[in-house]
């Protein structure tokens, strides 16, 4: 196991530990994972297989298979899948030579690299597509997302 | 020689002024614009070979030459956006399916194009605006602003209060409505905007004439109707969605600017939305950046420089230029990957020039990407250039400015009017109602501010320029969660439930309210105090070797505006 996926594993098991405190001492910490994650549908460490570009109505869609390595979290009514669909609004289309973006969207999405990713619901509210939004992307490489993901546990334990 | 011993003396003081040019080779001018694509050699750079691209053209910088495209349109004479609202399901104005009619929300967007349309000094006008006859379609190369798109896009998240949807040419040769054509890159083709009250509530409630309807009399929510089980509890305490202040902000976006960290500005995502209907001198400096109305911009200056930490380049610190004479954060930018930073169009004048991390408001979160995939950092203490900043007619002025490593006395100012809940400290850093808002004349009572060591023992709070004034500052516990959560429970031998008189009967408690350090403070400003944004600023006041906090300060930029009204 390399370094880097040591630290990754150990952040995980940081991440996964405190979701599980419950002691008086920790409430803060406990009181924000519950009403950030409330929002949320789930949040999971995997990495971006695919991605195809599909056209639905006037707009261009990213969609993406993401490979769950982890559920680091998820609502009680989310299978336990291996694999779940994401689409996002907005699509690089390089044959055309143009690049969509919607405001709603992540700038960049990482592709075959382990990340952790919030989902969240779409409009259409599909019980099993889910889509990302602005800030959904924890890091888009190893070493500041294990950074950001740290720093983001500290915060929330302000 | 002269430059060789000033850069000795940078060396020595930390910080120091460089008049060499040849010292800076700035990637860009950076932090306005939005960034469409990098190129390598005028090849494109995938996101996941960033870091080998940096490497490559480090070891060979004469070989590989590294370029950002920048959104912009083309032509911003007569700029022509176009109102679309087939998607409103209309019976008559005082129906929620009919939130606002046709020709209300055409002045209300024609209200924030006249605010961008007045910039004089950035060459951009508009055309009067006119009914679609279409709905929004990014290849259409109609720039189209939709109330309720008559078929909603997906891939969108629950919640969003409008959506821009932009299309920017990434190389010279495009295929585009059919038919190839050579474009800069970067080039704006289409920008539309939806406003959809179905993704957000609010936004109708915001915008509904006389009592809000849940769910309107007859439409289903897959068919536009609002969800009747929404939550409008937030919409109560914050301005979720005035269409003319979203309309702003999607214009500016439309136009290729990219969000400001300072905000007050118009165009900060850090803000919640609130009713002011005015540009700052931020949002406007920033337009000029990208549009240069050269005839109007005679008297400025422009500064360039480095943000260096441990003698590495700082990514994406906010460097904000503060008037000295109102306090005013003139304008921010964010350093690049090189840590360079470069602002044009600066008016004559002295400023304190500081450089902060993204964090409290405008939390790293709000800017997950300042470059290219690559997060800003926030591992370093806001620095104040150590001299007054002149900025000359004509002339570049060239900065460095070393920041300290984050110690443990630190802080993390945030702001807060409302009791704060958890999703909006993760979120938002707790940003309500940001800008504080105030008139000359008025005091502000029982105003409250959180974070890291904010607390009377490690420094005090000001605010930037003369006339405003921090009275009562007192240690607080501040709630951050305040509601308790309740959960249906059944009493059993080995798990008795934890009954709690602020639940039902049949529940048990399961979250506490929550409190957090903090501050509160009473505001004050003077009569005849000029409006326009300040600085809300916590300085370090305690020197005990075991908490140093002496001198160290943290603020929310534009954190509290002067208003008229």
């Amino acid at each position: 196991m390399t370094p880097v996926k040591k630290i990754l594993k150990k952040s995980v098991f940081i991440w996964l530990l405190l979701i599980l405190i419950n002691s008086r001492a920790s409430t803060a910490l406990a009181n924000s994972l519950h009403e950030d994650l409330k929002n949320k549908e789930a949040i999971v460490l995997g990495k971006i297989t695919k991605k195809q570009i599909i056209k639905l109505n006037n707009y261009y869609i990213t969609e993406y298979k993401l490979k769950i390595k982890n559920w680091i979290y998820k609502k009680p009514y989310i299978a336990n899948s291996k694999t779940v669909t994401l689409r996002v609004l907005g699509a690089d289309l390089p044959d055309k030579g143009i690049t969509i973006k919607a405001s709603t969207s992540p700038d960049h999405v990482p592709f075959n690299t382990d990340t952790i990713f919030i989902l969240n619901k779409t409009k259409q509210k599909y019980k099993d597509i889910f889509t990302l939004s602005k800030n959904s992307i924890l890091s888009p490489n190893k070493e500041e997302y294990l950074s950001h993901l740290l720093q983001g546990i500290h915060r929330r334990n302000l | 020689m002269k430059t060789q011993w000033k850069k000795i003396k940078l060396f020595i003081a930390g910080i120091s002024i460089i008049i060499s040019i040849e010292c800076f080779t700035p990637l860009t001018s950076y932090g306005f614009s939005r960034i469409v694509d990098l190129l390598l050699n005028n090849e494109s750079v995938k996101p996941e070979d960033f870091i080998t691209t940096l490497k490559k053209v480090k070891k060979n910088p004469k070989k590989n030459k590294l370029r950002v495209v920048e959104a912009r349109h083309t032509n911003t004479k007569n700029l022509q956006f176009e109102i679309d609202t087939s998607g409103v399901i209309v019976k008559n104005e005082n129906d929620i399916q009919a939130p606002i009619s046709n020709q209300g929300f055409l002045d209300s967007i024609q209200e924030a194009i006249d605010l961008w349309d007045d910039v004089d000094i950035a060459n951009v006008s508009f055309a009067p605006l006119k009914f679609a006859s279409g709905s929004a379609d990014a290849n259409d190369g109609k720039n189209i602003i939709s109330f309720r798109a008559a078929e909603p896009p997906e891939g969108v998240p629950d919640g969003a209060n409008y959506i821009s949807i932009i299309n920017y040419a990434r190389t010279e040769n495009v295929l585009f409505m059919g038919k190839n054509i050579m474009v800069k890159p970067g080039a704006i083709l289409d920008a539309d905007i939806i406003f959809d009250p179905t993704n957000n509530p609010c936004l109708a409630l915001q915008t509904t004439i006389g009592d809000f309807k849940l769910g309107g009399d007859d439409v289903a929510i897959n068919e536009g109707g609002v969800d009747p089980s929404a939550d409008l509890s937030i919409c109560s305490s914050v301005s979720g969605g005035d269409i003319t202040e979203l309309a702003i902000q999607g214009i500016g976006s439309a136009l290729g600017l990219d969000p400001s960290a300072i905000a007050s500005a118009a165009t900060s995502s850090v803000s919640e939305i609130r009713e002011r209907y005015s540009l700052t001198s931020d949002d406007k400096i920033g337009l000029a950046n990208i549009y240069p109305n050269k005839k109007n911009l005679k008297n400025r200056g422009s500064i360039r420089g480095k943000v260096v930490l441990n003698k590495k380049p700082v990514v994406g610190a906010h460097v904000v230029l503060e008037d000295n004479n109102s306090g005013e954060p003139l304008v921010g930018t964010l350093s690049n990957i090189k840590g360079q930073f470069s602002i044009n169009h600066i008016p004559e004048g002295t400023y304190t020039v500081y450089v902060e991390p993204l964090d409290g408001p405008a939390r790293k979160n709000v800017f997950p990407r300042v470059f290219y995939g690559t997060v800003g950092q926030l591992n370093f203490t806001t620095g104040v250039f150590n001299k007054d900043v002149t900025i000359r007619k004509s002339k570049t002025t060239h900065l460095s400015i070393n920041v300290k490593e984050l110690s443990a006395s630190a802080f993390n100012i945030n702001y807060q009017t409302v009791a704060l809940t958890e999703a909006a400290v993760n979120e938002f850093g707790g940003a309500f109602l940001l800008p504080i808002r105030i008139m000359p004349g008025e005091t502000i009572t029982d105003v409250q501010f959180w974070g890291d060591n904010i607390s009377t023992g490690f420094g005090t709070l000001t605010v930037s320029g003369p006339g405003i004034t921090i009275s009562n500052e007192t240690d607080a516990s501040i709630p951050i969660s305040p509601f308790v959560q309740c959960e249906e429970c059944e009493d059993s031998a080995d798990n008795p439930c934890k009954r709690d008189p602020r639940c039902p009967p049949t529940d048990e408690i399961t979250v506490e309210p929550d409190q957090i350090q903090g501050i509160i403070v009473d505001i004050t400003c003077d009569p005849d105090v000029e409006p326009g944004p300040r600085n809300i600023i916590f300085t370090g006041n305690q020197i005990d070797p075991t908490h140093p906090s002496f001198g160290l300060r943290d603020q929310i930029s534009g954190g509290l505006i002067v208003t008229e009204d």
